[in-house]
């Protein structure tokens, strides 16, 4: 019996690191090219069709503008409040799902790499420059992903401070002052995220 | 006698051999495996890309029109655009995806934003705001993967529920937005981490 049981339990031992380990091998599939080529076409023309209804209400957009999702890096007014501002730019979930990235319609121009430095110095400054370039996309992403942080532990603090209120006028629920302190925790945690991410 | 307890000896169950318990093991660890993934949602095809594309920016050019209204201070017509966005057929999850769920949320947290902080517009009692706020949510909401857009909706149904004097459904719903918000946290910092 004891042999049994050691037996069923090495197999479902061995079915769960395999499959373990196949979830944390998992990588995006390449993309399938012909559907790459038909999206892409497709998207192009949503993209225009998007242009123009944006150009009738007086918008005027920079091509890739319209490939950032909802969100993007639009700041909208109305949303402020418990419910916070979703930070998370549907942009890069396109990139992933088609495999291939938008360009960023800010990003400075590529440096001229047939121009050569005429001396040392210049040759140095130039080296600068191109590796503050090479620099410059990861900054960028690196503020992006801080203010993400800092857009949640404000939204943390916000709903911390709705549950506490709801605490104040519930003295007796022992439910609701939990729920307060943890949200406290919550909040500190988060505001020192944000803090130390800037 | 000798030979009825021979017979009886004889009778006694054989054991199962040892890889056949074994086998079973692996054959039950794949099936629980695989109801796993289903129920994950990692088995299903993945949606076509075309649909939620197509979906974003449509979403995404009606909310560059709410902005233009809302800077307008058009509230009014900003929150009729939304309004119409709801009248859309939108697709379901198998559909889409979560992605799919998560605009939803998006546009629906966004009118039921404008809706709470301009009440005079088009009023709207407490039941019908939370009628709202279901409607966006959906009954899977909490399957589909953690994401900003969902948070903000559950934090807003607490806003109606307060509003409907049910500080008891609030309370869970802000704790519900709140772990949604913890997760997200981990997340971001877990992706600065990674970052080069």
């Amino acid at each position: 019996m004891n042999r049994h049981f050691y037996a069923l339990f090495i197999g479902l031992c061995g079915t769960c690191i395999f499959s373990a380990c196949a979830a944390k091998s998992e990588k995006p599939s390449a993309p399938d090219a012909t559907l790459n080529a038909m999206s892409f076409e497709e998207l192009e023309a949503q993209l225009r069709q998007g242009e123009a209804t944006m150009l009738a209400v007086g918008i005027e957009t920079a091509p890739a503008l319209a490939m950032a999702g909802p969100t993007g890096s639009v700041n909208r007014k109305d949303h402020a409040g418990a419910g916070g501002s979703p930070g998370r730019d549907f942009a890069d979930e396109a990139d992933s799902m088609d495999g291939e990235v938008a360009p960023d319609p800010q990003s400075e121009p590529a440096p001229e790499m047939d121009a050569p430095a005429s001396s040392p110095a210049e040759a140095e400054v130039a080296e600068e420059g191109a590796d503050q370039d090479v620099r410059t996309p990861n900054r960028r992403a690196q503020r992006r992903q801080c203010e993400n942080v800092c857009d949640i532990a404000k939204t943390m603090c916000g709903l911390q401070d709705r549950i506490c209120d709801l605490a104040s006028q519930h003295p007796d629920k022992p439910r609701y002052g939990q729920v307060c302190n943890q949200a406290q925790g919550d909040c500190d945690n988060a505001r020192e995220a944000c803090d130390g991410c800037q | 006698m000798n030979t009825s307890v021979a017979i009886a000896a004889n009778r006694r169950p054989r054991r199962l051999p040892a890889w056949v318990a074994l086998l079973a093991g692996l054959v039950l660890g794949g099936v629980l495996m695989l109801m796993g993934l289903a129920k994950a949602g990692r088995l299903a095809a993945p949606p076509p890309p075309e649909i939620l594309v197509s979906l974003a920016q449509t979403l995404d050019v009606e909310h560059q029109r709410v902005d233009l209204l809302v800077d307008q201070g058009k509230f009014d017509e900003a929150i009729a655009a939304l309004e119409n966005l709801r009248g859309l057929d939108w697709p379901t999850r198998a559909q889409a995806g979560d992605a799919g769920v998560s605009l939803r949320h998006d546009i629906y947290g966004r009118l039921m934003r404008l809706r709470l902080d301009h009440p005079k517009v088009d009023t709207q009692t407490p039941d019908q705001l939370l009628t709202i706020a279901d409607e966006g949510l959906g009954s899977d909401f909490q399957e589909i993967a953690t994401n900003a857009f969902t948070a903000r909706l559950v934090a807003i149904r607490g806003e109606v529920h307060e509003l409907r004097r049910d500080d008891d459904a609030a309370l869970t719903a802000y704790e519900q937005a709140l772990e949604m918000n913890r997760n997200l946290l981990q997340q971001a910092l877990a992706d600065i981490q990674e970052a080069p």
